[in-house]
């Protein structure tokens, strides 16, 4: 069977992951924000006969690089060795996805055009003129509407048939062309086109890397010449004038004002006045929707886990199991792995379709542009408030969202400081220690409005403290002035409400939860050992909580809660189940899923109002898990990094517990 | 002129980018180029970064960035 590799590029948003998955029926993430997707993925699909795989690559403003989610596109697309290259456009902004288009048939000669978002250039009332693009030209140009899935059979054909072999060209000030064919007319045969090689070996040396057969030595008398008299200015210059000769040949627009809508809703959540009140707004009624609707499903499973262990607990018994083996399965496996399902899965299926909603519709670069001037006062850049809003969601993956900042140091900052934000891992942990400790018990609306409101104060302080280090960082080991900024606001879209429901469930809430349950299963277990079995007249538990003791009450806390911070660091998720089944080891067991009961077992273990105070302080300020840690190893290719982020926090929250506690003592 | 100079749902024309070459690529990537149409549509909570409209496009700049590029009302 014949087979094609296919990449698609585009500027970012304009639904290239969208028509991937289009293309090949995965679910590759898809978001209404520039930059949403920030590594390669690939797909397979099958098209008449002809087995295609296809590239999703991050989005990019041009070839030339920027940041580093865009060094991954233009890397792929100069130097990889693919069949075909899918160029998706904006049908509303034409000239700048053209200027795209031409750089990449300066590359490549195989191209298709893919102009998307046909639906939305519809409303707007803009029409353009296919036929005549794809005569100027000369490659095959379709329209789509990816989401609607519209257009995708005449693409695939496109994509099959075209057999291009000119590059598209246009010609830049004589000077340039002169150097051009000076350089070319000296090269062995390459697979690149010999005019883009001339222009790339013009502006430095980094070509002779990728393509080292180029560097005669007629080229290299020649080079000192031609990068003195090269200006990239009249390259650039050229491509833009070129786009704009070609998008006035063929844009139409019918109706002068066709952002109003758009405009209007900007002004209201980018306004002085009810600006950062309204972002503030979503974000407690998120965290109220997540608290108030998962008391009850939460619950619910609470039970149901707890039927099936007395069912399990009678199975077990009848079939004659040892009782150490029971207890070790149920007691610590068990209940450990149910306590993990009942506490997350109702929140994380709350939340996270509510934040990809948020995501779809266009929120998040709203609150970048109106976060960025603290942030520049900071010395970091507001695109750090996009990957805090994932940190929400998950720390591992606000890391890896740090691509989309240009500046490395910037970047840092943002990787460092992530784990301020407290991830869906530790909600539970800190909505329960505010239901038992804070505001008492109630599941009444009153209940959970109050926790949802000290939730939010929780988190503003973790945005507090993301201000403060960034701005001590930048000060100290990582100074320097805050680079430019440069950030798109993404029209608003309309969510598809199903389709985000759904794959926030599989892909986000089961994802997370599996990684949790896979942690959770074998600490159940070692908890369980560490327990129950002897050693020096003690057992392990006993043994290292009574090392962390003295330091544990020095900063307000005890060893337990020490230990269970520590033995939690592969998911937060387990520090509530290891903390309890490590009390409750200690004395009589107990049935761990009642907030009152497990309250009293706290109480009992000598915590108080404070203790819960530091609990929250240390939760919020602790080393990310060692998910996140391996993700910041690979993302700043180094320990030291991952060091820092693992310290910086820790040190911050065992501090700040101290204080507290010096502060509640006097 | 400059571009802060531009009042909100004013438009001009670039005239000038006075940045440094890797800032300057990085708008005409955008499509900042001498000759394009550009809109102030509205200011942030802190009055930087400010929105622009170029072609389709909405592009938030910082303060200091926008004041360094010259605007003409003519084409
Ligand atoms: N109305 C409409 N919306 C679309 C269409 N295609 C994609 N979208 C929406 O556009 C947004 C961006 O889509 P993505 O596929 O994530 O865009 P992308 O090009 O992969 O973006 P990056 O990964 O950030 O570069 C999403 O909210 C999509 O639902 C379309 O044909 N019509
Ligand atoms: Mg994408």
């Amino acid at each position: 069977m014949k087979s094609k590799k296919v990449a698609l590029i585009g500027n970012p948003n304009v639904g290239k992951s969208t028509v991937f998955n289009a293309l090949t029926g995965l679910h590759q993430h898809t978001g209404n924000w520039p930059g949403k997707t920030v590594e390669n993925a690939f797909g397979e699909c099958e098209w008449k006969g002809v087995s295609l795989t296809i590239y999703d690559l991050p989005g990019t403003y041009s070839l030339i690089h920027h940041s580093l989610e865009e060094k991954v596109a233009s890397d792929f697309i100069c130097f990889e060795e693919y069949d075909v290259a899918i160029v998706v456009c904006d049908a509303v902004c034409l000239e700048r996805s053209l200027n795209l288009v031409l750089q990449t048939m300066e590359i490549l000669s195989n191209v298709v055009v893919c102009v998307n978002l046909m639906d939305e250039a519809k409303k707007k009332e803009i029409s353009i003129d296919l036929c005549e693009l794809e005569k100027i030209l000369g490659v095959p140009v379709i329209g789509t509407s990816a989401r609607s899935r519209e257009g995708l059979d005449e693409l695939f054909n496109a994509v099959i048939q075209v057999a291009n072999d000119s590059y598209y060209s246009f010609s830049y000030p004589k000077y340039l062309e002169d150097c051009i064919s000076i350089l070319s007319s000296d090269f062995p045969k390459i697979r690149y086109n010999p005019r883009w090689i001339a222009l790339q070996i013009m502006k430095g040396d980094e070509i002779f890397q990728k393509v080292p057969e180029v560097k005669t030595e007629k080229v290299e008398r020649f080079l000192k010449f031609s990068r003195k008299v090269y200006k990239e200015e009249d390259i650039v210059g050229a491509i833009l004038m070129e786009s704009r000769r070609i998008s006035s040949l063929v844009v139409t627009f019918h109706k002068q004002n066709y952002n109003e809508t758009m405009k209007k809703w900007d002004r209201i959540l980018t306004n002085k006045l009810t600006g950062i009140p309204i972002m503030l707004c979503m974000l407690f009624g998120i965290l109220w929707l997540t608290i108030h609707f998962s008391n009850i499903p939460s619950s619910f499973l609470f039970d149901c886990f707890h039927f099936f262990e007395l069912k399990l607990f009678d199975l077990f018994h009848f079939l004659a199991i040892p009782s150490f083996l029971t207890d070790l399965l149920l007691s610590g496996v068990y209940r450990t792995v149910t306590w993990v399902v009942s506490v997350m899965l109702p929140p994380m299926a709350i939340f996270f379709p509510l934040f990809t909603l948020l995501e779809d519709l266009g929120i998040l670069p709203r609150i970048a542009f109106n976060l960025d001037y603290p942030f520049m006062k900071c010395h970091a850049c507001g695109k750090q408030s996009l990957t805090m809003c994932m940190g929400l969601g998950c720390n591992a993956v606000g890391v890896l969202g740090a691509r989309i900042i240009d500046s490395k140091r910037e970047r840092i900052l943002a990787i460092l400081t992530n784990s301020f934000m407290p991830c869906n891992g530790r909600f539970p942990a800190i909505i329960s220690m505010i239901t038992m400790f804070v505001i008492g018990f109630s599941n009444s609306f009153l209940g959970s409005i109050m926790s949802a409101f000290t939730l939010t104060m929780i988190i503003l302080l973790g945005i507090l403290m993301t201000f403060l280090v960034s701005y001590l960082l930048s000060k100290t080991i990582l100074k320097g002035y805050p680079s430019s900024f440069t950030l798109e606001l993404p029209p608003y879209r309309k969510p598809q409400i199903g389709s985000v429901i759904v794959r926030s469930i599989f892909d986000r809430t089961l994802f997370v939860l599996g990684r949790a349950i896979s942690v959770a299963a074998p600490a159940g277990l070692i908890i369980y050992l560490f327990a129950n079995v002897p050693v020096f007249g003690s057992n392990m538990i006993t043994i290292l909580s009574n090392f962390l003791n003295p330091f544990g009450l020095f900063v307000g806390l005890d060893g337990m809660i020490l230990l269970a911070f520590l033995l939690g660091f592969p998911a937060n998720e387990i520090v509530i189940p290891i903390l309890m089944l490590g009390y409750l080891s200690l004395g009589s067991m107990t049935e761990m899923n009642d907030l009152v009961v497990m309250k009293d077992v706290l109480v009992s273990h000598g915590w108080t109002f404070l203790t819960a105070i530091n609990f929250i302080l240390l939760c919020l300020f602790h080393f990310p898990c060692s998910t996140t840690i391996l993700t910041i190893k690979k993302e700043l290719r180094s320990w030291k990094w991952a060091a820092l982020a693992f310290w910086l926090p820790t040190i911050i929250g065992l501090f700040l517990c101290f204080l507290t506690t010096i502060i509640f003592r006097f | 002129m400059v571009l802060t100079d531009l009042k909100i749902q004013e438009s001009a024309y670039i005239s000038k980018i006075l940045l440094d070459n890797d800032m300057k690529r990085r708008l005409y990537d955008l499509g900042f180029f001498k000759g394009t149409r550009i809109e102030c549509v509205l200011e942030s909570p802190f009055k930087s970064p400010i929105l622009y409209r170029v072609g389709g496009a909405f592009l938030a700049l910082r303060r200091d960035m926008a004041e360094r590029i010259e605007i003409s009302y003519e084409e």
